[in-house]
């Protein structure tokens, strides 16, 4: 891009603090969104995606100050503000992070914001003519009858007709709701629009017609777009760009095209093989991620996803199946959380069955993936002795066992970002092998 | 099921609510089977009469009261004539419900575990102490890590998906033969929703139970259904084995549904128009004002009889009437062919 971007962000951080005890102490911070940075440039939509908890909603309020951020830059270019500079004091004039009330008032009107459930972005109470001419009114038209001529004349734009003004949010639908919210978005005419999961809480058939809509009015306005979804087919749809979050974190960002045909990162992989193809023939299970997202209180060190990703690196000098491998660090992680209960095991397989522990041995290679004898002799010792101390009920020494052996690249080196061909960027190791440092066998 | 009669047959299902506008017929005649172990799925947009067609099984329709005739026969006997209290027992234990939204189906003032407890005690004397290992193990089997430390944990402490794995171990609390899902993947992200169908999957192994499953998401119903009954305005429009209605949709709706996939038709314009006036439905086929086929015929009478177009497949359309040529519906069909190298082979 070489013109200047609408939006910039940069390095974007908000943590919510975790208090306790009588005092309000803070004992650690909820890191929702952990130094994101990206550019959206004008008339371009920009997708970010992840699952529910990742941070997405959170860094859309940030952006756009509807919560104070943690710390980072959020270059605003919109309206007339294009020629900004850094002060002496290293701050952006356009730096929405620092905005005064006034200045922030004034880029209200240049930024909107739609929300997942029209329903409750509404008052019932107010015509819904009254709820979108009020943004107007708020900007200072006094005018009222000018305000009910540009609403009127919006909603048709939208797709009601202009005598919807009068009538009340639960006469409409859903969509036509979504409707409404994407022209009181527009009464103001602004340049960049966030919107936070639009269409989820429709109907695929209605999502469409929005989208459409959305489509639409972007060219005539000429907006910019934030498009939070969770859903990559309505992201494929709407948007020219996109970015992977992944617990707070940039994983992926690129073109839509690429990214879809060609994901550089193993998470927005396996997001994209969770897709349910509508082909009934299609037997091809998808890459299955196990669990849930880590908690962003203590998120994993090194890549965050090295919990999760089934494409894992084994340490030098260890090659062996590659769900074994991601089996035994299950494993491992799972003993050292504490949360393999042997006795619930025993109880379940029968006493008399399992005097020796074979079945529990079993059982727990059967869950994880484990072959009955791995490849590489040493990590089998090792796994064996891991297992036996399962077996006596030191679930901890296991742990141990298994953390002196075995350990990823992933967990100890934090993946920089690798540039792949045209805008596209992806933050994993797999794409920087030579930067890998080395761990040695035994670690500790 | 080893006798010729399925698990759950409806016949002639109609749901009425009375409305300040006058009678509503959400569901109209409809019928319907679900057997053992088998998965069906109904489809259609919001406002086809889907949901409010699987509440009338159990009669748990919400308010307006809606009012429910026809025959509901589960097991041999006719749930609409049975009292409330013995419905009650059969409901929530022989019968499950799971529904779209986990959080607005838990109360948030109590530990998970003691409401997956209370479920199972309402139906069965048994000891606290049997009902927590119970719900435990439940727990454990849905999924959820540290089962026994979880028990005690608040809904609120649960993620969205984590508490729809909830809302399954306590459907599954009486071991139900026939568990009914109303979209419970459709609030959940795409991983955990693969997650929730392979574990529904792997249940309905275990249990051999019946399941009936209400969404709109073709990709979904690909998945998991082995049979797909297509709704629309409160009418059966089409009904078949999954690999017939993806194939060769018969009823132009269905043809119009599938072509709203962006990987199949990449209409992202939708379906123009909008579902009829549930108050005062049109005569004909429901579907008219919005089809492409339209002719007279479709607009007098009744909805048409359902017809069998293929083997085990069955559309509601007057062009597969004897009187009419049925061929400009099934040409239809050709651009519906799934085009799968798209999205969904984007993984491999």
């Amino acid at each position: 891009m070489t013109e200047e971007p609408l939006l910039s962000v940069r390095d974007l951080k908000k943590h919510y603090p975790i208090k306790k005890g009588l005092f309000n102490r803070q004992v650690g911070a909820a890191k929702a969104v952990d130094g994101i940075s990206f550019d959206i440039g004008r008339g371009e939509t920009l997708g970010l995606v992840g699952e529910s908890g990742c941070g997405k909603s959170t860094a859309a309020t940030s952006i756009i100050r509807l919560e104070e951020p943690t710390s980072g830059e959020v270059i605003f270019n919109g309206r007339d503000r294009s020629k900004g500079s850094t002060n002496a004091d290293g701050v952006h004039s356009n730096d929405i992070t620092n905005f005064s009330d006034r200045e922030l008032k004034a880029f209200r009107r240049d930024a909107q914001m739609i929300f997942q459930d029209p329903s409750s972005s509404f008052d019932p109470r107010v015509k819904v003519g009254s709820s979108v001419a009020e943004m107007l009114q708020v900007h200072g038209m006094s005018d009222r009858r000018r305000r009910r001529k540009i609403v009127e004349n919006l909603l048709e734009r939208v797709g009601l007709s202009a005598s919807d003004y009068d009538r009340y949010p639960h006469e409409f639908s859903g969509g036509q709701k979504q409707r409404i919210a994407l022209a009181r978005a527009l009464v103001l005419n602004p340049d960049l629009i966030v919107a936070d999961e639009p269409v989820s809480a429709l109907d695929v058939s209605i999502q469409a017609e929005i989208l459409t809509l959305i489509k639409d009015l972007q060219a005539e306005f000429d907006l910019s777009l934030l498009f939070i979804s969770h859903d990559m087919s309505v992201i494929k749809k709407v948007c020219d760009r996109v970015a992977v979050m992944y617990l707070g974190e940039i994983v992926e960002i690129g073109p839509t095209d690429r990214v879809f045909a060609d994901p550089q990162h193993p998470y927005t992989e396996a997001l994209l093989s969770a897709i349910p193809t509508p082909d009934p023939r299609s037997t091809a299970k998808g890459i299955e991620l196990k669990g849930t997202v880590p908690s962003p209180t203590d998120p994993p060190s090194g890549c965050r996803f090295h919990t999760r990703c089934h494409r894992v690196i084994q340490p030098e000098g260890l090659d062996i199946d590659q769900s074994n491998w991601r089996g035994l660090l299950t494993l491992r992680d799972r003993l050292v959380a504490g949360a393999i209960d042997v006795e619930s095991m025993r109880e379940n397989l029968g006493v008399a069955e399992d005097s020796d522990g074979t079945g529990i041995r079993s059982q727990l290679r059967t869950e994880f993936d484990l072959e009955d004898q791995l490849s590489d002799a040493k990590a089998e010792t090792a796994l064996k002795n891991a297992l036996d101390r399962v077996v006596d009920g030191d679930s901890e020494g296991a742990g141990e066992v298994l953390t002196s052996e075995f350990t990823t690249p992933c967990e100890e080196t934090v993946p920089d970002r690798t540039r792949h061909a045209d805008d596209h960027e992806s933050a994993c190791l797999l794409h920087d092998r030579e930067g890998v440092v080395t761990p040695a066998a035994a670690d500790d | 099921m080893s006798t010729a009669e399925p698990l759950l047959e409806v016949e002639d299902l109609t749901t009425t609510f009375s409305t300040d506008d006058g009678e509503l017929m959400a569901v109209d005649g409809i019928d319907f089977s679900v057997d053992s172990g088998e998965t069906v799925c109904i489809v259609g947009e919001s406002g086809s009469g889907k949901t409010v067609a699987t509440e009338s099984i159990t009669r748990i329709v919400k308010s307006p009261p809606g009012h429910v005739e026809g025959s509901v026969r589960f097991k041999g006997q006719d749930l609409l004539e049975m009292s409330e209290p013995e419905l009650r027992d059969i409901r929530g234990y022989e019968i499950a419900h799971i529904f779209q939204n986990p959080q607005e189906a838990m109360n948030h003032c109590y530990t998970v575990g003691w409401q997956i407890m209370e479920a199972l005690q309402i139906h069965r004397d048994v000891s606290n102490e049997e009902a927590r290992a119970k719900a435990v193990d439940l727990l454990d089997k849905v999924g959820i890590a540290n089962a026994s430390s979880r028990f005690d944990d608040h809904p609120h402490e649960f993620s969205g998906g984590q508490k729809q794995r909830v809302m399954i171990a306590m459907a599954l609390v009486g071991d139900p033969d026939l568990l009914i899902a109303d979209e419970p993947t459709t609030a959940l992200d795409v991983t955990v929703q693969a997650q929730i169908l392979r574990l529904l999957d792997d249940l309905q192994e275990e249990f051999d139970m019946g399941i009936l499953f209400v969404t709109h998401d073709l990709g979904v119903v690909a998945e998991i259904a082995d049979r797909i009954i297509v709704m629309y305005a409160g009418k059966v429009m089409e009904r078949g084995g999954v690999l017939d209605i993806f194939d060769h949709p018969a009823h132009p709706y269905t043809q119009q549904l599938l072509n709203c996939l962006p990987d199949i038709g990449g209409n992202t314009g939708g379906i123009p128009g909008k579902l009829p006036d549930p108050h005062d439905p049109p005569d004909g086929c429901r579907f008219a004002a919005r089809c492409d086929h339209t002719i007279d015929a479709c607009r007098t009478g009744q909805q048409p009889e359902e017809v069998e177009v293929n083997p085990g497949q069955k559309a509601s359309c007057v062009y597969y009437r004897p009187a009419h040529d049925d061929s400009v519906i099934r040409d239809g069909i050709q651009n519906t062919e799934p085009d799968t190298t798209e999205v969904g082979s984007a993984d491999d």
